[in-house]
């Protein structure tokens, strides 16, 4: 679990190689890194991140509970390119401080959305949450 | 690495001190130091807080003629009571003990410059019984009993054993194959487990890990 996980698959040369023919794949790992500069899932994890330091600057126990599934979903790894896919543009832009009442308890409702997409392990039953 | 500390200078006069006194700040009465100031506390914000004033050259040890800017003492005697009857530590004391609070304790210890005289030759080897029976038939190492292996613990396991000389109490081949299992060959990055997604975080501490296992070609790192 990371801030940003995939879009590859661990293990893929276990069963090509045996052990003693492992090698570390440098060129290839520096490029994994290099892309996480542009792909927006990670910008959107930061956005997520930003807006749970906003909340819990409003330091009341309902944004107490907020905070925490915010927490969760922005700590959450496994399907974040299509989870960043169903958050509309209005949400992606906002300046989440000047959020009224309403339209925070909104955001609740989607975060919670989030970590029920994330904890749906099954692909094929993602869909089911689907904002 | 970036040394950015001039540029903090330039841009924030006295800026470094300013941070420290911060960092500083969120020192509780019982020597622990809370995240934020909202006041959660955990062993992890007081090994963070050593390894930034570290960093900064602020520890209390590293100005010796200045008058410290947190408790040390009060600092050391809490990660001391996070010990357990196993050797290992926990992230409050009488919590269960687990390698990533491990690290915690043994790395602010080893900034304190207070390890090797607190546990000694004794209890380093009950630590590092621990820590050994932490590699799984697999070669991979996790967290605590009974738990699943997970090659961030390559890192914190590791370097754990690394700083009171243990590394060689497990299987380093082992340990370097199951790493290396945990690759994406083709899109690059490392996953906790073979079959995995792989992420940056894990990707950073499975080289880590290969680091302290003197992987040809790696930078070597520093445990602390």
């Amino acid at each position: 679990m990371s801030l940003a996980a995939g879009p590859g698959r661990g293990g893929g040369a276990s069963a090509a190689q045996l052990p003693d023919e492992l090698q570390l794949v440098v060129d290839k790992h520096v490029a994994y890194v290099q892309s996480l500069d542009t792909v927006r899932q990670y910008s959107f994890a930061m956005r997520l991140r930003r807006l749970t330091l906003t909340c819990s600057s409003a330091e009341t126990n309902s944004n107490t509970i907020s905070r925490n599934i915010f927490a969760s979903a922005a700590y959450t790894g496994a399907w974040w390119p299509c989870i960043y896919s169903t958050i509309p543009r209005h949400y992606q832009e906002k300046d989440f401080s000047t959020l009224s009442s309403a339209a925070y308890m909104r955001m609740e409702d989607l975060a919670r959305r989030l970590v029920m997409i994330h904890t749906c392990s099954i692909p094929a039953r993602r869909s089911k949450y689907w904002l | 690495m970036t040394d950015g500390f001039g540029e903090l200078e330039k841009r924030l006069p006295d800026g470094k001190m300013k941070i420290a006194k911060y960092i500083a700040s969120l020192q509780q009465p019982n020597g622990t130091f809370a995240g934020d100031q909202w006041g959660e506390t955990d062993s992890r914000f007081l090994f963070c807080g050593f390894l930034a004033l570290s960093l900064l050259g602020m520890l209390p040890t590293q100005r010796p003629n200045e008058p410290p800017i947190i408790d040390l003492t009060a600092a050391t005697d809490h990660i001391k009571a996070c010990q357990n009857f196993d050797g290992a530590f926990g992230v409050a004391p009488g919590a269960e003990s687990h390698s990533g609070q491990v690290y915690t304790c043994v790395g602010a210890l080893t900034l304190a410059g207070e390890l090797d005289s607190y546990l000694g030759e004794e209890g380093k080897d009950r630590l590092g019984a621990w820590l050994s029976e932490r590699q799984l038939p697999s070669g991979g190492l996790n967290g605590r009993p009974e738990k699943l292996v997970d090659v961030c613990y390559s890192w914190w396991v590791l370097t754990s054993m690394a700083m009171i000389d243990r590394v060689h109490w497990i299987d380093q081949k082992k340990l370097t194959s199951f790493i290396l299992q945990c690759q994406d060959p083709d899109q690059g990055g490392l996953a906790d487990r073979p079959g995995d997604m792989v992420d940056v975080f894990h990707t950073c501490f499975g080289i880590a890990g290969l680091s302290l296992l003197r992987y040809p070609g790696l930078v070597e790192v520093d445990p602390a």
